[in-house]
Order: structure tokens, then sequence, then C-alpha cells
């Protein structure tokens, strides 16, 4: 006696599918099952954690969109420097005048005292975080880079 | 039988999106402009806010182009209408998104995150925009065969851009937003993503366009159109860390993201085999403009695509990341692809109703195009090399003096972006022209649309 087996999956119009839709829908739960706990993973790693007044600052750099110009890490704007470890380099008082006072490019900054704190401290952190200099990581044999 | 007058409100945004592809380059050359005459209007417009004006604007233009001809796509297959209610409501959002996001862009209220520099409650109106976008899609699929490999691509590349756009506000949770690496990880996850979202419906268009132009459907329904899909799917959701190579993540979040990014050199082996394989088109077809910016856009992935497969080795990103070099390719392909395809579908949807034709006009546009692209496309690869040897010196000359060492590039720069708007808008203002004849559709009652 034969017996006739019914199709698990139906196409919305009610036909039933073939199995390359089951191949199809196969590799494509695989696929996002895997990005699910991949970003799942990145967003609850908690890298670099930081507290409050680092993320004040950073709404600081958002409010006033230095991202337009600067970068971190090289992500960002061009038309000036990257200022990852400006902290580093130039000091509070250093940043402060510039954002203050700017340049021929940089136009000048109103910030308030609290701002601008908060802003050195963000930039302060930055620079704690990592090596954002090209000239200091090793290449290895297979194409891969290494940071300090 | 009747005739009644419908508003196609596909139709609208097409017209809304070619506008905005002006305006970015409008706001495009004046932020360019900044580059060769420092402090250029800094107090009053300046860089801080034409940047974020021209990111936007070409942003939507794609966005909302890719909507609108997916729609007019699914209705033709389906013969079905989106509703007015779905259709109008995501027109009106979109409208609303645009004012609100240029009116804070012009008062320099900002507070967002790169390319979404707007305030984050304006992004309630874009999310809306695309839930509208989705509902319009799954009215249409009861009716949709789902062989061809587009419609497969429509809907993940829908689905997947409010996924990533989603993630690209986590920085509002606290726990992210007190973060130094996981936070700016997500944020270029989340853009890398994106991109490859909107990627999938435009190449899904591209598909769907070469299909109807060539009069045969088996490409979109073949083993290696799925194959080529899949292989564009993982690269979306796994080969983002390219974009955060220097970034202190974790080993192996660089391998992986290394790993994927080198599958897509399969991609630009097939189109190479594909070239050489010689197949010339039909006589009836090759003066299409359609088919002409399908063919330059060809060109474009081969340029961009052996770029970013250099740009995705760790060793050659560490010289290119933070450098102009990364900018030739997002224009590259943002403008040489994304925007010659959408501009090709664009004259097809014309092309089909006899209402644009082959003109010295539009010969001239498009060629002026093309040439100005390439200067233009050199120009920032020269500049993100001299950059690149720059930022790798061991003793490095400040900063000030690299970007004067490189004025003259800026310059040729900027011309050739001034020559790009202009042959650019000799061919967007006779398609604007031509789709507000589109506006009205007359609608023969008690037939299906075709």
């Amino acid at each position: 006696m034969e017996v006739e087996l019914k199709p698990l999956l139906r196409y919305p119009s009610g036909k039933p599918a073939k199995r390359s839709a089951y191949y199809k829908l196969g590799i494509l739960s695989v696929l996002f099952a895997a990005y699910l706990l991949y970003s799942t993973h990145i967003m609850f790693e908690n890298r670099g954690y930081a507290d409050e007044q680092f993320s004040a600052g950073k709404m600081v750099w958002q409010k006033y969109n230095c991202q337009s110009c600067h970068q971190l890490y090289g992500l960002g704007g061009y038309l000036g420097p990257d200022v990852t470890h400006v902290y580093k380099k130039g000091g509070p008082v250093y940043i402060k005048a510039v954002v203050q006072t700017g340049n021929i490019t940089m136009p000048a900054f109103k910030l308030n005292n609290q701002e601008l704190d908060d802003l050195v401290y963000f930039l302060k952190k930055m620079n704690e975080s990592g090596n954002a200099d090209p000239r200091k990581f090793s290449i290895k044999a297979d194409g891969c880079i290494s940071p300090p | 039988m009747r005739l009644k007058k419908n508003i196609s409100v596909d139709a609208l945004q097409v017209i809304l999106a070619l506008v905005l592809l002006a305006l970015g380059l409008f706001f495009g050359l004046m932020a360019a402009h900044s580059y060769t005459k420092p402090g250029f209007w800094k107090e009053a417009l300046g860089f801080v806010k034409l940047r974020p004006l021209h990111v936007t604007s070409v942003v939507l233009w794609i966005i909302l182009a890719a909507q609108s001809f997916v729609n007019i796509a699914l209705q033709n297959i389906t013969g079905k209408k989106i509703p007015g209610l779905l259709g109008g409501n995501r027109l009106l959002l979109a409208i609303a998104a645009i004012i609100a996001i240029f009116y804070s862009y012009f008062s320099a209220k900002f507070g967002g995150r790169e390319y979404m520099e707007f305030p984050p409650v304006f992004a309630w109106f874009l999310t809306l925009v695309w839930l509208f976008q989705l509902a319009s899609m799954l009215y249409l699929v009861k009716h949709l065969s789902t062989k061809p490999v587009y419609i497969w691509m429509w809907f993940t590349g829908s689905i997947f851009l409010l996924i990533t756009f989603a993630e690209n506000y986590a920085w509002l949770l606290p726990f992210v937003r007190k973060t130094t690496i996981t936070d700016m990880t997500l944020q270029w996850k989340s853009a890398g993503s994106m991109v490859g979202a909107w990627n999938q419906m435009i190449y899904g268009l591209a598909t769907y366009l070469m299909t109807k132009l060539n009069n045969e459907s088996k490409p979109a329904e073949s083993k290696a159109a799925y194959a080529m899909y899949f292989l564009g799917l993982a690269n979306l959701m796994f080969n983002w860390g390219h974009h955060v190579y220097t970034l202190p993540v974790a080993h192996w979040v660089r391998y992986l993201s290394y790993a994927v990014s080198m599958t897509e050199w399969i991609i630009f082996l097939r189109i190479v085999k594909n070239w050489n394989k010689g197949v010339k088109p039909r006589q009836d077809i090759r003066r299409l403009l359609s088919y002409r910016f399908i063919m330059a856009a060809d060109v474009w992935v081969l340029c961009n695509l052996f770029l970013a497969l250099c740009m995705s080795i760790p060793a050659i990103n560490l010289f290119t990341h933070g450098t102009h070099i990364t900018v030739a390719h997002s224009m590259g392909t943002t403008i040489g692809i994304n925007t010659m395809i959408l501009l090709g579908v664009c004259c097809h949807y014309l092309e089909e109703k006899n209402l644009l034709a082959p003109s010295k006009l539009l010969n001239v546009g498009w060629w002026g195009i093309q040439i100005s692209l390439a200067i233009f496309w050199i120009s920032l690869l020269t500049s993100g090399v001299v950059r690149g040897m720059w930022q790798m010196q061991h003793a490095q000359a400040p900063f000030a003096n690299m970007m004067l060492s490189l004025h003259t590039v800026y310059r040729v720069f900027a011309y050739s972006g001034s020559l790009l708007m202009v042959s650019f808008l000799l061919v967007l203002i006779p398609l604007m022209i031509k789709w507000s004849k589109n506006v009205i559709q007359i609608e023969i009652l008690g037939k299906k649309n075709v």
C-alpha cells in the first residue's frame, strides 16, 4: 500500500514547496542562527568598560559631531587628524584650547566647563583603551596583524 | 469598463529619491571645497554640517529608490497594488524624516553617530518607513513565486536593513555606551552589515533588470545565482570585522572576517570569467540607457571589488585604514555601483513605457559621469596613498604639512567632483521630468495591472 507523504512546507499560495526550497530555508536558518549568536556575543563582550563620565564625554563628542572631521582608531571623517591618542600627545589643556579657539580649518566650539571636562575624560579613556598607531602593529606571515 | 486615476506613491518616491541624489551631489561638492579652501564657511555651514548633509542625502537616495523600484517590480510581477494606506503613510513618514533630519543638520543639532548624525528620536521615522515597506512586501508575498533569486534578495535585504538599523542604536543602551571598544565594534558591525543589506536589494534589482532586458529568467533561478546569493549573505553577516582590524578586538574576530572577506575572490573571478566569455548583448538593448548603466556598474564592481579585497587583507588594511583609500572605496561603490544600478532600473521603467529614448544630452551625461568618476576615484586613491605613507613614517611630519602637500590632488578631487555633479544633473533632470508623467496612473478597473 502506497502512503502519500504530506509536504512539511507550503508556499504562501498553498502550493507544496519543492525540495530546493527546503535546502534554501535550511541554509538561511543556519546562517541566521550563527549570525544571532555572533551578534549577541559581540554585544555582551563588554570590552573596555569605563564609567558614567566616559559616557557623558561620548555624548559631547556626538553632540558637536566631532566624528565628521576626526577619527578614533582611524574611523571617522578625514579632514582632521586621528585623535585616539591626543590626550597622551597634547594633554587636557591642549585639547581644551584647540576645541575653544579652533584653527584655520576647525571652527571654535562653545562648550561649557562640564562638557569640556567630560570630553577630555572621554579622550583620556580612549587613549588608554588600546593602540591606534599603525606603526606599532606587527604583520604575520598569514597576512593578519597583531597589536603591540 | 471604467477608468480610474491613481496617484502612484512609488513614482512620487522615485522623484523624491532623485532630488535627494541631486542634493547629495551638491552638498558633497561643497564639502569637497573644504579641502581646497580651508575654513570654507566653517562657522556658518562648514564640513561639520556638510558631511552629514551629503552622506544622509545619498544614503536616503539609495534606500528610498531601492524601496520604490522593488515595490514597482513586485507589483508588476504579481499584478497586485500595494494598498494606499501602506504606501501613502510610508511616503509621508519619509518626507517627515527628511525635513526633521535636514533641519537638525542645518541648525547643528546633532547627537547621533556616523552616517546617522541626527538626534536619535528621528530614527523612529525611518524605522516606521521600513516597517511599512516590509508590510507592503509581505502583503504581496502570497502571490509570489519564490523561484527567482531576486525575491529572496529583496526580502533578506529589507529584513537585515531593519535589524542592522536597530543595532546601530545599541549605543543608547547604557551598558554598551559605557564601553570603549565594544561600542565602537558594534557601531562598525552594524554600519558594515547595513551596507550589505541595501546591497542585497540593489543587486537583486540588477538581477531582475538583466532578466527583463535579456528576456530570460533562467539566470535568476540557477544554482550559481543562489550560490552567489548565499555567499553575499554570509559576507553581510560575518565580514564586517575588516572595519575594525586595528581595534583591540579578539583575534578570532579578525581571522573570521579575514577568512569570510576572502571568499569574495570567488565573485571577482566569476566576473572576470564571464567577461572573458565575451557574450555579446542583443543589438536592440545595447543603445538603451538602462543597459549602459548596468554595464558601467559591472566595470565599477570589478575595480571596487579588487580594491575592497586588497583592503580586506589586514596587512594592507594597516596601510589604508584611516586614509582616503577608504573614501575611494565607499564613494566608488556608492556612486559607481549602487547609483549606476539604481539609475539603470530607473531608466528601464521609463523605457518600458516608451517614455525614454537615447539622446545626445543623456549620452553626454553618461560619458561625463564615467570619466569624471574615474578621475575623482583616482584622486582619492592618490591622496590615500600619500596619507598612508605619512602615517607609517617613523618620524611623522605635522598633519597640516601632509595635508598641504596634497593641495593639488584635492583640487583635482574638487573639480572632478564638480564635473561629476554637472554630468549627473544632465541625466537626473530629464529623468525627474519623465517620472513626473508616471505620477498619475490610469487604471482600467476589472483588469490586472501589468
